[in-house]
């Protein structure tokens, strides 16, 4: 299968997004300062605890949600202000969304119907043709449409901003009287100035706006048009006549191009790419079927195919498996890996499972209280978490977690030193958290940290072996050992050594990563 | 087995509604079509008379006013009803996408139904009223309004203006259950739908017809069938609007059941020896028929277009 149109990267700069309760004037901050860049053609994957502002994250890319405050790119191209529709991309819902009275064929064409394909390829075909006939004209001809859009779109994008940011300000001064009766003439003085000095930002705005306009008016707009429809129905008249008398007379290329997009069967065009999209995600079998009738599993694949049909060049997916049973997630998730490598689209995808993150992600973001935590690739991650909050996050079954005193670069639990590292040495003595991943004790038999067993698991080819520790700060834990450990020796109390690549020192205060 | 396990409980809860309905529904409907085939029936006495014959159903399809009912409420019917009902679902999805005074406007298209249907019926025959002797009483308000002399309603009125004035007012009167039904069906349809639609850059009239109404369908099919039921049954709305003093209806005025009305409220015999009790008995049969035959093809079609 072909890869689709070039996907793009995505970049988010400085974004927040709150939300405002208007009853109470109570504000939620959902994502704060969010700065990510996801290179294009990559599998993303946004991962964080329930409510850390991922999804908000992910509607903000979409359109749904309009940000707060900051900016996205598609590419090099901003789309802040951009209505999701014009966006260019495909959504997946965390329940599939799929219309239910429709079947899957319909489902899938949708969207393709919505386009009105004839009408836009037809219109292209005569750009074309008209860049070929008339070339200067045509240049200046859709130089100045192009540019007459996205003028429009520039003053209506300002016009925008300064009324968002006079709208926000107005709110939090109302919500600011409302808190203190005191403040309530001064904040409506305030209020009113603003209003006005918006009025007047916008005059400013709006002349401008003429001002430029003017500077782009082409005096014979209608001129150049019907010049270039002239040559090209003129061309097109000839040729007509010429077949008449000679049927193998070859047609000029502009010519062909749009009787080609006059004759093409737009119907059968949608209803191959809607079998494509079915191929690919391997449904082409469930056409005629209602949503309903369908498996979860099958509903995820329509609704993926109904994302991708037409060719987007990003793929947005909110928690795309937490619908399905354990079986199908497995597959599932590979499916997604297949169908995503296959058409080299840019994806994002939400979720909460750091295990279906790690397995399937290029790169994982992970996302605490609307802030980023980490990013990277997932091994790194794991391996190299940078806070408290990445190592509790990753990793199953989870790090387990000691207090501990920071003595000259020495790192005691229970008085007895089990760390040591020259990234210690410049820190001041006090408390700090040790976490140390389940794989990365030794048994050895005078090891510094002993743990009470309390019992063994037996997860196929490895032990977990459940204790605990009085400076843990959970009532118990798991270390994960492999067969070669004798059962009879994990009774009572039990000595490890650490393993130094698998041992980190957070700070006690701010969960920052000392070593 | 618990398919076939007797429910005694079940069944004594069943027995009391039973019991009315055989009393109130069941005994009335087939001692109307008793009624309605023995053509001498005596109301006074309560005797069918020794004639078992269908004189009573040839004695009504003889009788020109009651083609003209059954002309009255098809036309009631079949513009009534498709006319609301449209018109709800407009009303019920614009009033679904405003957001600033929607309860207020909900509160206002709600008022008519809390109002009794009479006395609106009377405010509309008031307000399409007409003097006959010119000068001795004002126009009425829309004939002031429009600067118009027309009789809309009263005896000088023609078929065409009359049955206007009764349209515009069992639409208006048909208007306000049907929003609310609808505007519960619309808030109850998924926002997912919505941002999906959006995000595949559907066109506002697509998402309309490609998505609420399909969605929506179960809700429209529920409310035209049970209109088209009561359309059949009007009465009331023609009396209130297009009656004459003393609330009585000019026979050209009539709908099915001011037919039923008027020949139950003889008695006697006709000047065929029918009885008058018969042929009210009969044309409520008729009128029974047809609204059942009418809603096993409402519901036929429903089955195919509606989507659940």
């Amino acid at each position: 299968m072909q890869k689709l149109q070039k996907s793009l990267s995505i970049k988010l700069e400085n974004l927040h997004k709150d939300f405002v309760d208007k009853k109470t004037g109570k504000i939620t901050r959902a994502v704060y300062d969010f700065d990510v860049e996801i290179p294009s053609g990559k599998l993303v994957g946004l991962l964080g605890p329930s409510g850390c502002g991922k999804s908000t994250t992910l509607y903000m890319i979409a359109g749904l949600l309009a940000p707060t405050k900051g900016k996205i790119f598609f590419g090099e191209t901003e789309v802040t202000e951009l209505d999701a529709e014009k966006r260019g991309i495909g959504l997946v819902f965390q329940n599939y969304a799929l219309y239910p009275h429709m079947t899957v064929r319909k489902n899938i064409l949708f969207p393709l119907e919505n386009m009105n394909l004839k009408k836009v390829s037809i219109e292209k075909a005569y750009r074309q043709a008209f860049f070929i006939e008339t070339p200067a004209e045509a240049k200046r001809y859709f130089d100045y449409v192009d540019a007459f859009e996205s003028l429009q779109n520039k003053y209506k994008r300002l016009d925008n901003d300064e009324a968002n940011e006079v709208n926000n300000a107005i709110q939090s001064l109302k919500v600011e009287a409302k808190q203190n009766k005191e403040l309530k003439q001064t904040n409506k003085e305030k209020i009113e100035a603003l209003k006005r000095q918006l009025k007047e930002k916008r005059d400013v705005l709006s002349q401008q706006y003429e001002k430029e306009l003017s500077a782009l008016v082409v005096e014979d707009v209608k001129a150049l048009f019907s010049t270039m429809k002239q040559t090209y129905q003129g061309k097109e008249k000839t040729y007509k006549e010429l077949l008449k008398s000679d049927p193998n007379a070859i047609s000029p290329e502009s010519v062909s191009l749009v009787l080609e997009a006059k004759r093409t069967n737009y119907k059968a065009l949608m209803e191959e790419n809607m079998l494509e999209m079915a191929k690919l995600v391997g449904i082409e079998d469930q056409l005629d079927k209602k949503p309903a009738q369908l498996s979860g599993g099958q509903q995820q694949r329509v609704a993926i195919a109904r994302a991708l049909v037409k060719k987007p060049q990003v793929l947005l997916l909110d928690e795309p498996l937490s619908n399905l049973d354990a079986r199908l997630r497995l597959q599932t998730r590979e499916e997604i890996k297949r169908i995503q490598r296959e058409t080299g689209i840019t994806t994002i995808f939400v979720t909460h499972d750091q295990e279906e993150a790690m397995s399937i992600s290029d790169e994982i973001v992970l996302m605490n209280f609307g802030e980023e935590q980490q990013k990277g690739q997932p091994q790194e991650v794991y391996d190299q978490p940078a806070n408290l909050f990445s190592a509790q996050f990753l990793g199953t079954p989870p790090i387990g977690l000691y207090n501990a005193e920071l003595k000259k670069g020495q790192v005691f639990i229970d008085q007895k030193l089990v760390f040591e590292s020259d990234k210690l040495a410049k820190e001041k003595d006090r408390n700090v958290i040790v976490g140390v991943r389940p794989e990365g004790y030794m048994l050895t038999k005078d090891g510094p940290l002993t743990v009470e067993a309390q019992f063994v698991e037996t997860i196929g080819r490895d032990f977990a072996l459940v204790s605990s520790h009085a400076a843990s700060t959970s009532p118990s834990f798991r270390i994960i050992l492999n067969d070669e450990v004798n059962l009879k020796d994990l009774k009572g109390n039990v000595s490890f050594k650490l393993k130094e690549n698998k041992t980190y020192i957070f700070d006690e205060s701010n969960g920052r990563r000392l070593a | 087995m618990l398919e076939n396990k007797i429910d005694r409980k079940a069944w004594f809860y069943l027995a009391f509604p039973l019991l009315l309905l055989s009393v109130f529904t069941f005994y009335p409907l087939v001692k109307t079509i008793l009624i309605s085939i023995f053509s001498q029936y005596n109301p006074m006495t309560d005797t069918f008379g020794a004639y078992l014959d269908l004189a009573a159903y040839g004695a009504i399809f003889n009788d020109p006013y009651f083609i003209t009912a059954i002309g009255n409420t098809m036309i009631l019917v079949f513009i009534s009803v498709p006319v609301s009902t449209g018109l709800a679902l407009l009303i019920a999805v614009a009033l679904n996408s405003i957001k600033p005074l929607q309860k207020i406007f909900q509160t206002i298209f709600f008022l008519p139904y809390v109002t009794n249907g009479l006395a609106i019926g009377m405010v509309f025959s008031v307000m399409f009223s007409h003097p006959l002797t010119d000068g001795l009483m004002a126009e009425g308000l829309i004939n002031t309004l429009f600067g118009l002399s027309r009789d809309w309603v009263g005896v000088t009125a023609t078929r065409s203006d009359w049955m206007f004035v009764v349209l515009v007012y069992s639409i208006w009167d048909g208007l306000p259950f049907k929003i609310l039904v609808f505007i519960g069906g619309l808030q109850n349809i998924s926002k997912q739908y919505y941002d999906a639609a959006k995000i595949d850059a559907t066109p506002k009239r697509r998402i309309l017809r490609h998505i609420t109404i399909p969605l929506l369908s179960p809700l429209i099919s529920y409310i035209l069938i049970t209109s088209f039921i009561g359309a059949f049954k009007s009465y009331e709305s023609v009396l209130a609007v297009a009656g004459s003093t003393g609330r009585l209806l000019d026979r050209n005025r009539w709908t099915a059941v001011a037919y039923v009305y008027d020949k139950i409220g003889n008695v006697g015999l006709d000047s065929n020896f029918v009885s008058y009790y018969s042929r009210g008995a009969a044309s409520a049969v008729i009128l029974f028929i047809i609204i059942l035959i009418f809603t096993f093809i409402n519901l036929n079609i429903s089955k195919k277009r509606v989507h659940y």
